[in-house]
């Protein structure tokens, strides 16, 4: 691995103006970021280790809005009562990240702001892909199995959070700090797609973190379910999830369908969830919103197989989302 | 000789006003010719007619059959134009389409990849849009015959989106929103108009030509077709009477 320098602040302040130098890239558990330095990926000058600022890894109802701080771990996310009980789906995203041991490592910060697994991105060998601020796209005419079937653009690359999907459902807000202070972004605008910037997967800045992940009370207590469907049930990477959630008792008021890597960042099915705004969960209707959920999916060469795949894991999340 | 040097007035609005406008513009240069009754055989006798200006060098050609709708050239339009300083829009669109029939290689690859076309300015041998400009941002490159608008001279008047006659029309692939506009649009982010510049000033030409990947398959001899799905040819009157 390339040498670096490795700092470790103690407040947000400091972390955001050590960030500011060039090539200075946050730590957060490091599950991702030491793949991404040891394969010389993306250049890597200093290390900024978020894991010396205490208070930032808080899991907390604050006034009826459930607060999680950036470095809670994803392990005790998914243990966590308070977030089993206000908002199912994301303990269970939590929970089915990778291994006990990367989910004891892994931040929900660090979740949401982990780079794209496309394989040809993670191929040190290709350094013209669009990731690595190249020129090319290898998956468009290439193996595309991991690979988006919604919003691809020069890039395929899907993003691979599962946190990111629940929260997705959840109409959670991310809190940024930077330079100049601290800013609220809701979920559906902080994932940025390649046709935005595709040397990015976020709104954050290089000297931009994450300190707190907001859930609020509208979401809370209402059901809301997670899925993922990946070729190993365990320390894999979805290759499609769902996270769903209904507001409103036999009626429902609001439905929530966020699909998880089939785009390069988190898709709303609002389709299907527009379908299902007024109705009941009854078995026809919920075959027909997952019809919908796959509504204008424009598969590549090898990744057909998601689409029956996002049917499949939204009619078994409102199933059970009726089963409540 | 100067573009502005070559400026033809030919069928300019026949008002003194109008008249002075111009020669106060073009900073007394106005040689004003002969009026051509011409403007008719266009339906455009409202505004000032262009008449035939040296034939832009290249013209992007696009082939719908050969397009995967993967949004590389939009992008990279947007990404180098706003490297160099100029707007972010993309000079190049692909519509959704329902009646295009991808060749027949790429159909056995990527079934699901059909009905794109993509589509950009057409380079008009006579281009309606460069004589009406008040500032001359709109220009025509004299070594290239490239029509180009000089961005940061621009003052948004618009005169050139009305006096365009190719358009959008249909559904953006990206967005899946309706497009109904000209094919030289405003940017609201720096208020200005913009259209393709077939990239002057890019070492290597036009970037989306460069980038397509079903071009770099076609150059790398994967896809079998004697043409480019995004090529460049010299503009003339019937290769842009062929132009999507």
């Amino acid at each position: 691995m390339k040498s670096f320098e490795y700092t470790r602040p103690t407040s947000v302040q400091e972390a955001v103006q050590l960030l500011s130098a060039q090539n200075a890239r946050a730590l957060g558990g490091g599950t991702d970021l030491l793949g991404i330095m040891k394969d010389a990926l993306l250049p890597t000058d200093r290390v900024v280790d978020l894991k010396g600022i205490q208070g930032l890894d808080h899991i907390k109802d604050d006034a009826g809005t459930l607060a999680i701080g950036a470095l809670a771990r994803l392990g005790d996310i998914a243990s966590s009562s308070l977030v089993s009980q206000k908002a199912p789906a994301l303990a269970q995203a939590a929970g089915l990240v990778a291994s006990p041991q990367i989910r004891n490592m892994g931040t929900l910060g660090g979740n949401l702001a982990q780079k794209v697994r496309c394989w040809y991105f993670r191929d040190a060998d290709r350094t013209d892909c669009y990731k690595r601020n190249g020129s090319y796209c290898y998956a468009v005419l290439g193996a595309s199995d991991l690979h988006a079937v919604f919003g691809g653009a020069a890039c395929f690359a899907v993003h691979p959070s599962d946190t990111a999907t629940a929260l997705s459902a959840l109409d959670a807000s991310v809190v940024v700090a930077g330079p100049k202070g601290q800013r609220t972004v809701p979920i559906a605008s902080f994932f940025v797609g390649p046709d935005t910037d595709y040397l990015r997967e976020t709104v954050l800045a290089p000297d931009e973190i994450i300190t707190e992940v907001r859930v609020p009370p509208g979401a809370l207590g209402a059901p809301s379910v997670f899925l993922k469907a990946a070729p190993r049930r365990s320390i894999d990477f979805a290759r499609t999830s769902v996270g769903a959630q209904v507001v409103g008792t036999n009626v429902i008021q609001t439905a929530r369908i966020a699909l998880g890597a089939v785009a390069p960042t988190p898709h709303r099915a609002t389709k299907a969830e527009a379908f299902l705004e007024g109705k009941s969960l009854a078995a026809d209707t919920i075959a027909q919103a997952a019809e919908l959920a796959a509504d204008g999916a424009k598969p590549l060469a090898s990744n057909a197989y998601k689409v029956p795949l996002i049917k499949g894991l939204v009619r078994q999340a409102l199933t059970a989302l009726a089963a409540r | 000789m100067s573009d502005q040097d070559t400026r033809d007035t030919s069928g300019e609005a026949t008002s003194e006003e109008a008249l002075s406008r111009r020669r106060l513009v073009l900073g007394g240069l106005a040689a004003v010719g002969v009026v051509a009754a011409s403007a008719g055989a266009f339906g455009r006798a409202a505004t000032a007619v262009a008449a035939q200006r040296p034939l832009s060098d290249k013209v992007v050609v696009t082939d719908p059959t050969l397009c995967v709708g993967c949004l590389a050239c939009e992008v990279n339009c947007s990404t180098w134009h706003a490297s160099v300083g100029r707007s972010a829009v993309p000079r190049i669109r692909i519509l959704a389409t329902s009646d295009v029939k991808l060749q027949t290689q790429l159909a056995s690859y990527v079934p699901a990849r059909s009905g794109f076309s993509p589509s950009t300015c057409r380079q008009c041998p006579t281009p309606y849009c460069v004589p009406n400009c008040p500032t001359d941002a709109l220009r025509i490159d004299p070594a290239t015959g490239d029509r180009y608008i000089s961005e940061g001279e621009c003052i948004d008047c618009g005169k050139c989106e009305v006096d365009c006659p190719v358009e959008w029309k249909g559904t953006l692939a990206r967005t899946s929103l309706p497009i109904d506009s000209k094919r030289v649009v405003r940017d609201p982010a720096t208020n200005a108009y913009v259209k393709c510049d077939l990239c002057i000033g890019r070492t290597g030409g036009p970037i989306c030509v460069e980038r397509c990947p079903v071009n770099v398959a076609i150059r790398a001899g994967y896809i079998k077709s004697d043409h480019l799905a995004l090529d460049l040819k010299p503009s003339t009157q019937e290769q842009w009477e062929k132009l999507v």
